[in-house]
């Protein structure tokens, strides 16, 4: 698969895309400097205010942050145990960082708290659009667990997908591909990207795959066109 | 083994038996023979001590009347003859004229079914005459008879007793060994936890079946270092890669257009790389992972995903079929469906449009055979030889290559094998042999 990586064409510049992250302040608890000054600088330009800490110790005190970026891997303890802490002493969206590990490790961080997790190496695009969803939800008071666009609606919690009222059976592996892509409606979604959510790291085979899933996808949404190809790059969901 | 021992412990107990309780038979029957004889002897000489009394008192030694009939056993016989070989009496049992001819000439005489001998009377230079004595062998037959029957029991036991010991000492023997050979094969197909039984056997099969599960176990922990390894470095490279991906990605924020797109060539590396990672670190799971086998309905699994890729087939302008016999196989859930979208995909990328691509499945009671067909450009042999074991890029830059190696160890894990042959009339062929659901294979892995 030839993939312009995640360096997103469709965002003209990180800082353009971003107005919904402007002032926003951001912790980011990584332990990695490389990583952690990449991630300053980059969403600093978004226009974040960010804090940067490299480990738990420091990042409790963190309580007057809107959004907290948490890498699992700390040097000084559980990150899952961090992740629960930080959630009993405030409500912002935290967004766990992850090597893309075994589904039972996102599970776990999901039920510390999380509120999502990206894998590890990440782009800014996803970040950012994991980021922008967040606030989103923190904004609207909306706990995005269902997703309406255009015919479709998609409930993330109830694994449930209809069109035009009427349900759609969907596999397992259909629904997060579909959840994947309705997060952010008509933003282009990498193949990676897609099968870093959707698949296990146990599974490892050609992105292939995907088109097969794709194709099932589109037969039983009824509208081929709802889901569009961006060739050798990804897919998104038809913007309205 | 068990055999040759068993053969080689009777063969000895055979040849014992026959050189000891033969030769013992025919003595004592022999003897026996020979005490009926004499105690027929001695009877008639009796006979002969009696008879003598009175023809010494006749005139005539002729005389018959003189004669006493002496008193006859059942099945025996008595004739007297005088001093001229005349018959004088007769008692009982009828003498064969052969006989009595024999003991006239002073010979020994013989009849099928009896015993006959004689006693001189009188005086052994002058002779009255001679007592002819037929005794019937019917006894003796029975005696010898039951002789060689008891001979006969006693080394039937024996030989049944020294089966049971042979048969007990071969399986003593055999059945930690073929324990040791089953844990070899399965080490041999990549199962290292494979371990066998030390508490069997005689001591030198209990030493080597230590020494082997001393051998696998630091197999296991070398491979197992290997593995956690191999996942470490896959782990390990992602922090860096990110580090490297949002420098990049920062950069290329900052840059004129042309800078960008070099920028983002670097990227699509670094995705290769990531791709390879999760491969490499796909494989450490696949070998550490020792997940539970169940039988698997290989034939419906086979025919969801042809189904599933059908759409994919059609839009590359290819033909995919397949032939399917029912069967079922022991395997760990989740594997086949990998090994399947591996090589479908493999193939529906090497093939032009127009190609067919066949999965047939056909089985026997050991095994269940998968087999991936396409008319496409094939591999050359040198390529086939290596392609499950290496890393094999196809040099467009797209595929990292490592499906194939992946969908060998998966099946190796399941204890079965893969091959790659050449299609005839040109394309690959991909093989996958997957021991069948039968009764033995689980026996083998309870």
């Amino acid at each position: 698969m030839s993939t312009a990586g995640r360096l997103s064409v469709d965002a003209v510049t990180i800082a353009a895309a971003n107005r919904a992250l402007a002032g926003v302040r951001v912790l980011v608890v990584e332990d990695d400097r490389s990583i952690g000054e990449q991630l300053v600088r980059g969403l600093s330009r978004a226009g974040c205010r960010v804090d940067l800490v490299e480990s738990a110790a420091e990042a409790l005190p963190h309580t007057d942050a809107e959004l907290i970026l948490l890498d699992l891997g700390l040097p000084d303890g559980d990150g899952i145990e961090l992740c629960q802490r930080l959630r009993e002493r405030t409500a912002a969206p935290i967004l766990v960082v992850t090597a893309r590990d075994t589904e039972r490790e996102r599970v776990t961080a999901l039920d510390a708290g999380a509120d999502d997790y990206i894998t590890k190496p990440f782009g800014f695009a996803e970040l950012l659009a994991r980021m922008r969803a967040a606030m989103r939800r923190v904004r609207t008071g909306d706990e995005r667990t269902r997703i309406r666009y255009g015919p479709l609606t998609v409930d993330l919690a109830a694994h449930r997908v209809d069109i035009d009222g009427t349900e759609v059976a969907l596999t397992a592996k259909e629904f997060d591909i579909l959840a994947c892509l309705a997060t952010e409606p008509g933003r282009l979604v990498t193949r990676e990207e897609i099968f870093d959510r959707a698949w296990d790291m146990n599974w490892y085979g050609p992105t292939k795959v995907l088109d097969v899933h794709i194709a099932a996808l589109r037969r039983k949404l009824g509208d081929p066109t709802l889901i569009e190809t961006v060739y050798g790059r990804g897919f998104r969901l038809r913007q309205s | 083994m068990t055999k040759r021992i068993l053969a080689g412990f009777l063969g000895v107990l055979v040849a014992l038996l026959v050189l000891v309780v033969v030769p013992l038979g025919v003595k004592v029957s022999s003897q026996q023979r020979d005490d009926f004889r004499s105690n027929a002897q001695a009877d008639a000489r009796a006979i002969a001590a009696s008879e003598e009394e009175r023809l010494g008192d006749a005139a005539d030694p002729a005389d018959a009347r003189t004669a006493v009939a002496p008193t006859v056993a059942a099945g025996e016989g008595v004739v007297v003859l005088g001093r001229d070989g005349a018959a004088l009496l007769h008692a009982g049992r009828p003498v064969p004229d052969s006989a009595i001819r024999a003991a006239r000439a002073g010979g020994r005489p013989q009849v099928h079914d009896a015993v006959v001998v004689t006693a001189r009377i009188g005086p052994a230079r002058q002779p009255d005459g001679t007592v002819v004595l037929i005794r019937d062998a019917e006894p003796l037959d029975r005696r010898v008879h039951a002789l060689w029957l008891a001979l006969a029991a006693a080394a039937a036991v024996t030989l049944a007793l020294g089966a049971l010991t042979a048969a007990g000492l071969a399986r003593w023997i055999a059945r930690p060994l073929s324990a040791l050979q089953t844990a070899t094969t399965r080490m041999g197909h990549g199962d290292v936890v494979a371990r066998t039984n030390v508490d069997s056997g005689p001591p030198e099969v209990r030493a080597v079946a230590a020494a082997f599960n001393d051998m696998a176990e630091r197999l296991s922990a070398l491979l197992d270092s290997q593995r956690t390894m191999t996942a470490d470095v896959s782990h390990q490279l992602r922090t860096p890669l990110a580090a490297l991906q949002l420098r990049l990605e920062l950069l290329a924020d900052e840059s004129a257009d042309g800078t960008r797109a070099e920028l983002a060539g670097a990227l699509r590396e670094i995705e290769r790389l990531n791709r390879l990672l999760d491969g490499l670190l796909a494989i450490a799971r696949a070998e550490e992972v020792v997940a539970e086998r169940r039988v698997i309905d290989v034939a419906g699994l086979v025919a969801e995903r042809v189904e599933m890729w059908q759409p994919v087939a059609r839009d590359a302008d290819i033909e995919l079929s397949s032939a399917l016999d029912p069967a079922t196989a022991l395997m760990t859930p989740g594997h086949l469906e990998q090994v399947l979208d591996n090589l479908l995909a493999n193939s529906i990328d090497a093939l032009p449009a127009g190609g067919h691509l066949t999965v047939s499945l056909r089985h026997d009671a050991e095994e269940v055979v998968v087999t991936v067909t396409d008319d496409g450009p094939g591999m050359p042999a040198s390529r086939r030889a290596n392609a499950l074991a290496r890393f094999e890029g196809d040099g467009s830059g797209r595929n990292v290559g490592l499906g194939l190696a992946i969908v060998a160890r998966l099946i190796a894990t399941d204890h079965g094998s893969v091959t790659l042959d050449e299609t005839p009339g040109g394309g690959l062929t991909t093989v996958v042999r997957l021991p069948a659901a039968t009764t033995s294979t689980s026996a083998v892995e309870a």
